[in-house]
């Protein structure tokens, strides 16, 4: 019990509690204080509250301590290892500074949130069943599916850190990340958010999905507020996290890893960082602007002018401008999402092709080319918004463009499938499985960038059915490869090979069923975001085919989970480099030591150079030689 | 009272005023500036007593210590000065931007006008090329 | 003695990943001021509405020698001259909050309140999101003024002294491309 209070968590739990209870008292004493009525606004007190609730969490798991001691001119240590006196997995319920406790941090928190979002879409797969409402009144199907979209995309993003942090100091030789209190900070203030947006589903819910357009979301219920807040915060994790990441993988190579002989996914990772670091800015922007907007009728987003603003001539606001400075952001987001996957993708098929990776220099740069195309195509997403027709036809083309470096990343994937000695653990499977999942988005997305095509294809299930196809192929199927990948680098045990084979088999059937249907439903003009559909669609058949496979899915990543568990407690144990890795965390012992590398890493090859008898990547110097 | 008393007292006052005031606003101006410029302290009005040591290796001891005073004062001084060149520069720069928007200029003049003072702050106050150095500078 | 060089080469490694990150989060925080910029643009387009054109030249004095006394500040600690130092940080914070009273007082105690459709919306969106910047700013001056008065800090190793002030001249930054944007760009319109 004493153990139990102890836990960061726990702690930052009460102080989200705490805080929260003290915004709402502070505004509604300023309100008694100044005399207006009701004292009880909900609006504003569930903003200010949820705002310092999320203070109220940081401060309470601690994630602020050590800066609060540094102005205070307090020395602050580095710490490593279990909080003084407590036993050693309280490590992972506390703000702790080394990097592979917060990947696994993340990762655990990130399937947490998943299953949330999962269990949303299973709810509304089955108000879909039939046409009419069933189970759910309009507004609680709205909620749900919008809470399924930004939940998700959390999930989405914590998956990412938990792979780039628990990774890529490992594979570049760091003994850390460069800032770890900033690494702590980022992965924690994901937990009140995400509380945020599960809390915004009680409070009223909203309606907007996760693109919160306005006028819609000027209007929506008080959920409205709590998501925009949410949606914030996460932000700011992965500005943190993006900027983190960038500094040390240019600061803290070993100085014979130049550029080109990082391990891949490395690359992705700083494709995806910079993303993060720079795009974020605009949604943050954009979600502050709706919550100032409601709150203080700051006028951004509404073409109607009150009469003051008549009187000094003031021009109006304007809805699409919202669209922009969220585009700006989500398009790179996508990429965001994408780009780590992608990066697996790329590590794994040489090691189990047993070939080195073709093109080395080719996929890094289109990760980085990517990067930088993705910030110019946002209006893609605004062809029907009404904004300047001369805007179409740009952004049309380099909408088109973009699948040039993604190109690249295929043609480097089959080039390296070609002629290799393959073998299909459970690994290979779900990687192969996410380039034939990818290819099909691939496939379904330049047809909704092209205006003419679009027109018809815009707010119809066939988007639905294209970005989740890139959201599996690009995201899911790595992650997991990933997490069988590493899982005995991790954990030091084997998981369980067939129960892996059959979590990949169901889970690719259930997607190829369920993102077909919905590429079919959408061209037989089925809207998304729509609670009920006219019979005469002829549609029926198809959506309940989606929520069958769509619970094969779910089935399959619960087998997952109990795979994980078991096998982590009490599986054999792992040899050291079961999958004859040239990387090099996979030549230290599993789980990985608390300072990783005994010895710094010296660069003496080419990273992907399977196959080719007597070469090797890194050699671990020994301690003293050299200098 | 006279005329021409008056007159005289009239000619001594704007005399006083002028010569005063113009008196007033050097010392003004040079403590200013010799604030801005000098080494950062108001200078000294009666000098300080300094009493030199008579015994030789004292004398050598003081000196030298006289000696690298002065050259941190004068490093001193050299670091305030450019910094307060470049306020002078930026306080000219934005006095340019409003007069020549009085006049009449460009949305894209006054950015240009806007990135050299950008590029100014960035080099000159914010040190951006300590990020290139390799880990050094101060 | 070789414990003191390790000692030194850590805090050399440590001060270049804190500049690489304080300049990527500029980098970052740039694009937040742009979206500002561009929301301006895209809902006053070439129009502005009248203000005190005094008061904003005032603001943007006081804020161009705040940023004076910070280097001055920095300068001085590097130069061990510790009274400059510590007095120059506590002007600066008086310059800083003039700078807020002008802000607060004068640009937004006229005639345009935030609800008065784009002009009141962006006036205070701009001045706002600048003004939270500036107060932040104010508060790292004091705790490294604290800190300094305790002499936390030495002529070699003060990065807490070079985050605050360059984090206090990037806010100076902004305002060079606010003031404009706010008060010279476009025709008035009354
Ligand atoms: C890299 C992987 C990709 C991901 C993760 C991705 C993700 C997404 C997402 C999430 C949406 C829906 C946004 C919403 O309205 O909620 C979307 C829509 C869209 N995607 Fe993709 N996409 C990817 C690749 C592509 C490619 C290669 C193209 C075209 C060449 C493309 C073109 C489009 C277009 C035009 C839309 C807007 C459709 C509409 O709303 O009418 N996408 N994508
Ligand atoms: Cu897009």
């Amino acid at each position: 019990m004493r153990t139990f209070f102890k836990l960061g968590f726990v702690r930052g739990l009460l102080g989200q509690v705490l805080g929260t209870l003290l915004g709402m008292g502070l505004v509604t004493g300023m309100r008694a204080a100044f005399g207006y009525s009701p004292l009880w606004l909900a609006e504003p007190a569930w903003v200010i509250g949820g705002l310092l609730g999320t203070v109220g969490f940081m401060v309470g798991v601690g994630a602020l301590t050590d800066w609060a001691k540094w102005a205070g001119g307090l020395a602050t240590p580095m710490h490593h290892g279990a909080p003084a006196g407590q036993p050693e997995w309280t490590r992972y319920f506390a703000v702790d500074l080394s990097h592979k406790v917060i990947g696994v941090q993340y990762t655990v928190w990130g399937i947490f949130v998943l299953l949330v979002g999962g269990l949303l879409a299973g709810l509304f797969r089955v108000e879909l069943l039939q046409p009419g409402m069933q189970y759910f009144t309009t507004d609680r199907y709205n909620t749900m599916i919008s809470a399924h979209g930004i939940i998700m995309i959390a999930a989405i993003l914590l998956g990412v850190g938990g792979m780039i942090n628990y990774l890529v100091p490992l594979m570049i030789g760091a003994s850390d990340m460069a800032f770890p209190r900033l690494n702590a900070f980022g992965f924690w203030i994901n937990v009140p958010a995400s509380l945020l947006l599960i809390t915004a589903m009680f409070v009223g819910g909203w309606d907007t999905g996760w693109t919160a357009y306005p006028p819609n979301s000027l209007r929506t219920a008080l959920g409205g507020p709590l998501f925009f807040l949410g949606f914030y915060t996460i932000g700011i994790s992965s500005i943190v996290g993006g900027l983190n990441l960038l500094v040390t993988v240019f600061t803290m190579r070993p100085p014979s890893m130049n550029l080109f002989r990082m391990p891949i996914f490395v690359w992705a990772a700083v494709g995806t960082s910079i993303l993060q670091l720079l795009a974020t800015q605009l949604v943050g922007l954009a979600m502050l602007m709706l919550i100032v907007e409601r709150s203080l009728g700051m006028g951004f987003f509404t073409p109607v002018l009150n009469e003051a603003a008549k009187a000094l001539n003031s021009p109006p606001g304007d809805p699409v401008l919202f669209q922009h400075l969220f585009w700006f952001y989500s398009h790179p987001a996508v990429y965001v999402f994408v780009l780590p996957g992608l990066g697996i993708i790329s590590e794994l098929l040489p090691v189990f092709a047993r070939k080195p990776l073709f093109g080395y220099k080719w996929i890094a740069l289109s990760s980085i080319g990517i990067a930088f195309l993705g910030f110019l195509v946002w209006a893609h997403h605004m062809f029907t918004s009404g904004m300047s027709n001369y805007l179409r036809l740009p952004f049309m083309y380099a909408t088109l463009i973009i699948a040039v470096p993604t190109g690249v990343k295929f043609f480097s994937w089959l080039g390296t499938l070609w002629g290799g000695k393959l073998t299909y653990p459970t690994p290979m499977l779900f990687v192969l499985g996410a380039i034939s999942v990818f290819l099909l988005g691939g496939l379904t997305g330049p047809p909704a960038a092209t205006i003419t095509t679009d027109l018809y294809l815009h707010d119809t299930y066939w988007v639905v059915g294209h970005f989740h196809q890139t959201f599996f192929g690009g995201f899911m199927f790595p992650f997991f490869a990933a997490m069988y990948y590493w899982f005995p680098k991790v954990t030091g045990r084997k998981y369980n090979e067939a129960l892996g084979k059959l979590h990949f088999w169901l889970m690719v059937a259930g997607f190829w069923v369920m993102s077909l249907g919905q590429i079919w439903a959408g061209l037989r003009g089925m809207r998304r975001r729509i609670a009920d559909y006219d019979p005469a669609l002829g549609v029926q058949n198809i959506q309940i085919g989606i929520t069958v496979a769509a619970f094969v899915i779910a089935f399959s990543i619960l087998i997952a989970l109990y795979n994980f568990i078991v096998s982590a407690r009490s599986a054999e144990v792992a040899e050291r480099n079961p999958w004859r890795s040239r990387s090099p965390e996979w030549q230290i012992p599993s789980p990985i030591p608390e300072h990783s590398y005994a010895a710094p890493l010296a660069v003496v090859g080419e990273p992907y150079d399977y196959g080719l008898p007597g070469s090797v990547y890194v050699r671990m110097e020994l301690a003293g030689a050299g200098d | 009272m006279t005329t021409s008393t008056m007159y005289l007292l009239a000619t001594a006052a704007v005399l006083v005023l002028t010569v005063g005031g113009g008196v007033g606003l050097a010392v003004l101006f040079h403590l200013g500036s010799q604030l801005v410029l000098g080494d950062g302290r108001l200078p000294r009005l009666v000098p300080q007593r300094v009493i030199v040591p008579t015994e030789p290796m004292a004398v050598l001891r003081w000196r030298r210590e006289q000696d690298e005073e002065r050259m941190a004062v004068a490093r001193r001084v050299a670091a305030y000065r450019s910094g307060a060149t470049v306020l002078i520069v930026l306080a000219a720069l934005t006095g340019f931007e409003y007069v020549m928007n009085l006049v009449g200029i460009s949305v894209f003049g006054l950015f240009v006008i806007a990135l050299v003072k950008a590029a100014i702050i960035v080099h000159y106050f914010m040190h951006v090329a300590t990020v290139f150095a390799a880990g050094d500078g101060h | 003695m070789s414990g003191s060089t390790a000692v030194h080469g850590e805090y050399r490694a440590a001060l270049r990943n804190n500049r690489l990150g304080l300049w990527l989060f500029f980098l970052s925080e740039s694009f937040l001021f742009i979206g500002i910029l561009v929301t301006r643009f895209y809902l006053w387009g070439n129009t502005r509405p009248e203000l005190n054109q005094l008061n904003g030249l005032l603001v943007t004095i006081v804020l161009l020698l705040s940023s004076f006394t910070m280097n001055r500040a920095e300068t001085a600690l590097v130069q061990n001259d510790r009274k400059t130092f510590l007095n120059s940080l506590l002007v600066t914070v008086v310059l800083g909050l003039l700078f807020l009273a002008g802000v607060i007082v004068f640009e937004w105690g006229g005639h345009i309140r935030p609800s008065d459709g784009a002009y009141g919306a962006v006036l205070f969106g701009m001045t706002g999101m600048h003004a939270l910047h500036v107060v932040s700013g104010i508060v790292f001056i004091l705790i490294v003024w604290n800190n300094g008065r305790r002499g936390l800090y030495s002529s070699e190793q003060h990065w807490g002294v070079e985050a605050c002030a360059i984090w206090w001249h990037y806010v100076d930054l902004v305002w060079v491309f606010f003031y404009p944007a706010l008060y010279l760009m476009g025709q008035a319109i009354r």
